[in-house]
């Protein structure tokens, strides 16, 4: 197909900007609210459980030899197996993901910077976009990531690096107070969202030219993601004190709004919502390429660009009818991490063993 | 085929303009809105009373008419803070924006009740910024402080709010305390919160007359007085100015300040002005039981001078330091007593200290720190100020002998 070269650089920010997406606002709040000041030791431990899976990933990327990870599941379980498990785990992850980070940022933007708004407004303007770009193709949305990022990380450079006068470090004080149990148990929900979704970047895999370089790149960009998150954290933790992070929801863009120099220096907090929205918009459309390309091999279509307007269309419903309520939505992400485990940790290893399997068979 | 394509794009592209033109769903156009400077909750016959002042844009040009205050105030009763707030709209032509609010004061009576409540609409609503300061309005209502004229800004809110700052910065007892101090201090174990006591003086009726400031000598003027002392989110009561002071520099926030000394004679009195203050909290347990090392150190000159001894000499000089070191231990000491004794709130965060420090101890104190902190936590204050300069003259002018 054409259309469809992405270089090692291009990759790396989009996946950086894929994992920045949804969780970079409400991920201090997360953790704080669990793991208490103790929140940037979860994250430590998130990122050691992503290089351990991105080892599995790696491995499967091996087996890829060239072979698209859609096809390969075909080659790997047989013609109608490997189909169907495609089409539940296309239909089960990757698209309600998407469907679910549409309704995420509507709610944001509802919630603190446009109240009247109604929500659809919102979703039919990013799935405009996203689905432009994604039938632009993958060669576009990387080469638009390349500029963007660097708008990214300059505002994020705006919106945080005058907070850093203002860190108490005593905030993070006493360290371990509940031990290891609080931080582990926090750390669940940075690992499922964003981290070890980082399976669907095997959708990618043949874009290297090896799969080592494929793995590096992974490795790369959840690392320079999980340092970003772990500044972030401790940034706001430090400013705010666990208190207040786990009591405010969105405490990434609460913490910018107290920022004030001189009665001058102030008010960028609109600065956040635009790294938000960026991110988001790379998040999706990577959401919205896998699950097309998913879809689009279970059903032998020649061009997975004719399932956008419908996957579109689809996920504009959902995202409306998802959670009826707030308190939905907290009780949807207490359970979210240990759903997103299958997918994102019990599916890999499967797969990997199953082609270790097969791989010795054939020898 | 290209035709139709063509007509197509060109209506896309039609309704894709039209779309961007139609503007924002949310948007409040500038005169549609009044901007809240201030806000005032009061409690009147069971219910609370909100005040606001609003700037009346008409009176912020250049070429102003002096008919009218520039500042109005919209006042409304209601079981809620928020529906007191859209109430105000069935008296006001505008409807008000919070987001660029300066300060909330709060009736005395309100924060003897408990101050969680009225406060959780302003965390809560989207428009207030979390960066506007708090003050309690002591022996007064909120809505009097508010609506009266002040003499050097021309908007009430901003005086209250410039003078709060610049308090601060220069005189120790007045501490500003900004709403995420608040929630911070709410929100965690082992500190109390306090807040900043403002009071009119003078002649109230007068005050709120222009005529306040039509003379050298305004008949009202507000006051900010010492701090008020919380347990958790109730106000318990109020330390003078010398114990206010004390709390400063307990709590670090001392900037500058000024304070007089007796002479080591026991007559006069001398002025250290301190220009740097730092003091650190060292939790220890001794016996079982909490300890408290509170080491300051600060940096001073001396600002005046009444007494005889020749402050060229050294000896006398390091005789000055010794007794303006006693007078800030007898300060902090006497203020951290007070507190411990009368109110048993721990307003300079002992108890957090002993959370950092010794986390398994403070989680069996927790529940009952506040009588810990009463009747069993030890205090020793160390001072180490050093004086080093005496200003443009180095005695008081006299003869020579």
């Amino acid at each position: 197909m054409d259309n469809e070269k992405l270089t090692i650089r291009q990759m790396t920010m989009w996946f950086i900007l894929y994992q920045l997406g949804s969780a970079f606002l409400v991920l201090p709040s997360n953790l704080a609210s669990i793991a208490k000041q103790d929140a940037w030791i979860s994250l430590c431990v998130v990122l050691t459980v992503q290089l351990l899976m991105i080892m599995v990933y790696g491995g499967i990327a091996k087996q890829l030899h060239g072979v698209p990870f859609e096809q390969y599941l075909q080659t790997l379980l047989g013609q109608w197996l490997g189909r169907l498990f495609l089409l539940l785990f296309t239909l089960m992850y990757p698209f309600l993901i998407l469907s679910l980070v549409l309704r995420d940022l509507a709610d944001y933007i509802t919630t603190l910077i446009l109240p009247e708004t109604p929500m659809s407004a919102i979703f039919v303007l990013m799935l405009g976009v996203v689905i432009y770009v994604v039938y632009c193709g993958v060669t576009t949305i990387g080469r638009a990531a390349e500029v963007l990022f660097f708008l990214v990380m300059g505002l994020l450079a705006l919106g945080y690096v005058p907070l850093i006068p203002k860190m108490n470090l005593d905030n993070l004080l006493p360290v371990f107070e509940f031990g290891w149990k609080p931080v582990v148990h926090a750390s669940f929900t940075t690992m499922a969202f964003p981290y070890i979704e980082s399976i669907l970047f095997l959708y990618f895999a043949t874009h290297t030219k090896k799969p080592q370089e494929w793995r590096r790149l992974v490795i790369k960009s959840s690392l320079f993601s999980g340092s970003l998150f772990m500044c972030v954290t401790v940034i706001v933790i430090s400013v705010l004190s666990q208190g207040v992070v786990s009591t405010v929801g969105f405490s990434s863009y609460f913490a910018v709004r107290t920022i004030s120099f001189s009665d001058f220096f102030e008010r960028f907090e609109i600065a956040v919502s635009v790294i938000w929205f960026i991110a988001i918009f790379f998040r999706m459309s990577l959401l919205m390429y896998v699950s097309a390309k998913g879809l689009s091999t279970v059903f032998k279509m020649k061009d997975y660009r004719s399932l956008l307007i419908p996957i579109g269309l689809i996920a504009y419903v959902i995202a409306g009818t998802v959670w009826p309520n707030t308190a939905a939505l907290f009780t949807t992400f207490r359970i979210w991490p240990f759903y997103a485990m299958i997918f994102g940790i019990i599916c890999p290893i499967l797969i990997w063993i199953a082609g270790q399997i097969r791989q010795s068979v054939s020898n | 085929m290209s035709g139709c394509k063509r007509i197509g794009l060109a209506f896309t592209a039609f309704i894709l303009m039209a779309s961007l033109l139609t503007g924002c769903w949310n948007r409040r156009e500038l005169n549609a809105i009044s901007v809240v400077l201030a806000m005032g909750i009061d409690w009147v016959d069971e219910q609370y009373q909100l005040t606001v002042q609003v700037s009346d844009p008409s009176q912020m040009s250049i070429n102003r008419s002096g008919e009218r205050s520039p500042a109005i105030i919209f006042s409304e009763r209601a079981p809620t803070i928020f529906e007191a707030l859209r109430k105000i709209t069935t008296k006001a032509s505008r409807r008000m924006y919070l987001s660029h609010m300066r300060i909330v004061i709060i009736n005395e009576k309100i924060a003897e009740r408990g101050l969680r409540n009225p406060l959780d609409f302003l965390f809560r609503d989207h428009e207030v910024r979390p960066d506007f300061f708090m003050a309690v309005a002591k022996g007064c209502d909120a809505k009097d402080i508010l609506a009266f004229v002040t003499p050097m800004e021309v908007l009430p809110a901003i005086d209250l709010y410039k003078s709060l700052k610049v308090s601060e910065s220069s005189w120790a007892p007045t501490s500003a305390v900004n709403v995420v101090d608040m929630m911070q201090k709410v929100t965690k174990d082992g500190i109390e919160p306090v807040l900043t006591g403002i009071t009119l003086i003078g002649n109230r009726n007068k005050g709120m007359k222009i005529d306040n400031v039509k003379q050298p000598k305004a008949y009202a003027e507000y006051k900010y007085t010492g701090i008020g002392v919380l347990l958790d989110d109730r106000i318990v009561g109020w330390l003078g100015e010398s114990d206010s002071k004390g709390y400063s520099y307990v709590s670090n926030n001392v900037r500058s300040t000024v304070g007089h000394v007796r002479c080591p004679n026991g007559r006069d009195n001398f002025v250290v002005e301190i220009y740097k203050s730092h003091a650190e909290i060292i939790p220890s347990i001794k016996d079982g039981k909490p300890h408290v090392k509170v080491k300051m150190k600060s940096d001073a000159n001396i600002g005046e001078y009444h007494c005889s001894a020749d402050l060229g000499d050294e000896k006398v000089f390091s005789q000055m330091q010794q007794v303006a070191r006693e007078e800030q231990r007898t300060t902090l000491e006497h203020s951290i007593r007070h507190v411990q004794r009368k109110y048993g709130a721990d307003i300079y965060g002992f108890g957090e200290a002993f959370h950092r420090k010794y986390p398994r101890q403070w989680n069996k104190w927790k529940k009952q720190w506040p009588e810990i902190f009463k009747n069993d936590l030890q205090v020793e204050v160390v001072i180490t100020t050093e004086l080093h300069k005496t200003g443009k003259i180095l005695n008081t002018i006299h003869k020579q002998p």
